[in-house]
């Protein structure tokens, strides 16, 4: 069974909620700076002030919520460079691995970083790629082995290679 | 004077797969942008409310207008926090959630590969990321199918064709050079 590693996510789940208690912490103190100014002592002055406040906080909370979101934007936006490359690493590499498969270059076991997750997805390629040159280690040496008989006379030698032909033919048979 | 060997540092990538990280960044950035814009549609109309009755009461008895918004600015944050917070884990899980689907699929796929099944299509669904290299992973399976069934068909008509001992030969090394880029 594949599956994410329980602290890697529970990492990522404390980040973003770090990550957004930041910004609400940011937003707080801006309101809380703006708001806890001291109130005239006077019934008119305080009236007045309070009007005024009033009026312009429409603005004052704009800012101050541009502000937060800005803040728990980016850093989210680093959360996910930085922590979801644990993830998104292993798949850029298979996909590297299969385009090198498909170009004909030497395939390397593949391994990931310490750390990474979807390590069955590299066990799983390995195990193909295993499977598929045990084949033709094995096809080889069938035919190698044909071809040593051919030290004796040409028609054992023939029929030798032939049977060897019908074993690689039966061999590959399992493949659909 | 000693030559010391260079230093070889490896830059370590982050920023790998901008549709994956991106992607998901701009998700969280769309429920941040949400959650700040109901929570200023919200405190705005509740703030200057609560500060016009207030100013209208006359009993003032604060030193400071957050005073008067004090619990009413509290609840809101924590509301802003929870309802960010709680949408933004529910989208982190749901993504990998289809994230696992997806592996899990090509995981299957290449089990089922390496035991000869290699015409079954990756299923799709899930992660965007993985149907994508399903689709690269079935192209890798399909060109070792070709090549498996040419190898077979090359062993069968040399084995039953009965060509001459020369052109035997030939095709029989020919047979052993593909045989050979099977999985390099």
């Amino acid at each position: 069974m594949i599956h994410v590693h329980r602290p890697y996510r529970l990492w990522f789940l404390t980040r973003l909620g770090i990550n957004f208690a930041g910004g609400v912490a940011v937003l707080a103190v801006i309101l809380y700076l703006v708001l806890s100014r001291p109130l005239p002592g006077d019934y008119s002055a305080l009236y007045y002030s309070l009007l005024t406040l009033s009026a312009f906080l429409r603005r004052i909370i704009a800012i101050s919520v541009l502000a937060y979101v800005l803040l728990s934007i980016g850093s989210t936006a680093l959360l996910c460079v930085f922590g979801l490359h644990k993830m998104a690493g292993p798949l850029y590499r298979m996909e590297r691995v299969i385009e090198g498969y498909l170009e004909g270059a030497s395939t390397r076991p593949v391994s990931f970083r310490p750390g990474d997750q979807f390590e069955p997805l590299a066990e799983a390629f390995n195990g193909w790629i295993g499977t598929l040159r045990k084949d033709r280690q094995r096809l080889l040496t069938r035919m190698e082995t044909a071809e040593r008989l051919c030290l004796q006379d040409e028609a054992t030698c023939r029929a030798e290679m032939e049977n060897a032909l019908r074993e690689v033919e039966a061999e590959l048979s399992r493949y659909h | 004077m000693r030559n010391h060997p260079p230093h070889i540092t490896r830059r370590r990538i982050y920023f790998i797969n901008p549709r994956f990280q991106g992607g998901t960044a701009l998700l969280f950035a769309f429920l941040v942008a949400l959650g700040g814009a109901v929570f200023w549609w919200r405190i705005d109309r509740e703030l200057g409310q609560a500060l016009q009755e207030i100013s209208l009461r006359g009993h003032y008895s604060m030193k400071s207008a957050h005073e008067v918004v004090r619990d009413l600015l509290a609840w809101r944050l924590v509301a802003l926090f929870a309802g960010v917070y709680l949408a933004g884990a529910a989208v982190f899980l749901l993504l990998l959630r289809a994230i696992l689907l997806g592996a899990a699929r090509a995981v299957g796929t290449l089990r089922a590969s390496a035991e000869g099944d290699l015409s079954t299509p990756t299923p799709t669904g899930g992660s965007a990321e993985f149907n994508r290299f399903g689709k690269q992973l079935d192209g890798a399976r399909g060109e070792t199918l070709m090549l498996l069934r040419e190898i077979r068909g090359e062993a069968a008509s040399l084995a039953s064709g009965n060509p001459p001992p020369e052109e035997f030969r030939l095709r029989w090394d020919g047979l052993k050079e593909k045989i050979r880029g099977i999985a390099p």
